[in-house]
């Protein structure tokens, strides 16, 4: 009889842990939160490096849009979706999905050559 | 008896070690998760978006440099950096201030641009080699003042608490500009920066 009430006793201890475990690691790890950061870093970088690298001024000042969307998509991650707006102020968000978590960077395009714009690149980023 | 009494009570507690060593088990499981689960992860978090506000600090002040060497072919610069200010204060939580220094070697003139985007009312002083004008600037502002020198000049700008230095020569073409930028984007961000040209 206490052999059973042993057993039965470390029975309730190991299901006690047993719970306590799926409970606590049930949930997954706040991924959204970490992509948030990495999304707007990746897009940041993409802009940064496409001013360095290519004419993407002189595409703002002709308000190429096209050749600055098709240089911006090979800059970015696979699998990460973009829009990209040239715009001063309020940037028109027409193509940007709702109900997804999509994250905004802006990079400044105040100058080409001797030509003052005032424009900004608006970039959304989502998956 | 007593002793049977005694015996049956021990056994009987070597059982309930079982539950309470479950107990402390689980404590430690739920602090361990609690500390290291989500902390990696934020760290990295704040990391990227440490370096994201970099990367806009810094494109925010290399336009001011840009739009300042438009004063080579232009004489709208002031109204440049204005209209340039008004949009980064309208875009995120910022305070700017900069000083425009530009010098003519024909007519010795030197064209003092301040512009206050720090967020309230600001006194600022230019004092050139000894001529001082003070003025309390509202947000969002900006003045000029133009000084007549010949050969150099010593410039001493006074912005609230803090104050800049600039060294001029009239005796050619110039300019000069002084930004100090403080980004808040979760991170608060700080930059001063001093470029300088002559042509």
């Amino acid at each position: 009889m206490k052999g059973v009430v042993y057993t039965l006793e470390v029975l309730f201890a190991a299901a006690l842990i047993l719970i306590t475990l799926t409970f606590v690691f049930q949930f997954s790890p706040p991924t959204v939160q970490y992509d948030i950061p990495l999304m707007k870093e990746q897009g940041a970088q993409a802009l940064a490096f496409m001013d360095s690298n290519y004419d993407m001024r002189k595409w703002v000042a002709d308000g190429d849009i096209l050749q600055l969307r098709s240089t911006l998509d090979s800059l970015l991650p696979d699998g990460l979706n973009s829009e990209l707006v040239i715009c001063r102020n309020e940037c028109n968000a027409g193509l940007v999905p709702v109900g997804k978590s999509v994250v905004a960077v802006d990079y400044y395009v105040s100058s080409y050559n001797d030509e003052y714009l005032g424009y900004k690149l608006r970039l959304w980023m989502w998956r | 008896m007593e002793i049977m009494a005694k015996r049956k009570k021990e056994k009987k507690q070597k059982g309930q070690m079982f539950i309470i060593a479950a107990i402390f088990m689980i404590v430690a499981i739920v602090m361990i998760k609690n500390s290291i689960g989500t902390s990696a992860i934020q760290e990295e978090s704040r990391f990227q978006a440490s370096n994201t506000a970099d990367r806009t600090i810094e494109n925010v002040r290399s336009e001011y440099s840009r739009i300042a060497a438009l004063a080579q072919f232009s004489s709208q610069t002031g109204g440049y950096l204005q209209d340039f200010s008004s949009e980064i204060r309208h875009d995120m939580d910022s305070r700017i201030f900069y000083v425009l220094v530009l010098t003519n070697g024909t007519t010795q003139n030197c064209n003092v641009t301040t512009g206050n985007y720090l967020g309230e009312g600001m006194n600022v002083s230019v004092n050139a080699s000894g001529t001082v004008a003070s003025a309390v600037m509202k947000d969002m502002s900006s003045s000029s003042t133009v000084y007549h020198t010949t050969g150099s000049m010593l410039l001493l700008v006074k912005y609230g608490g803090d104050a800049e230095t600039f060294n001029l020569s009239t005796t050619g073409n110039s300019e000069m500009i002084f930004t100090d930028i403080t980004i808040n984007s979760g991170l608060v961000k700080r930059e001063l920066d001093k470029s300088q040209w002559a042509w």
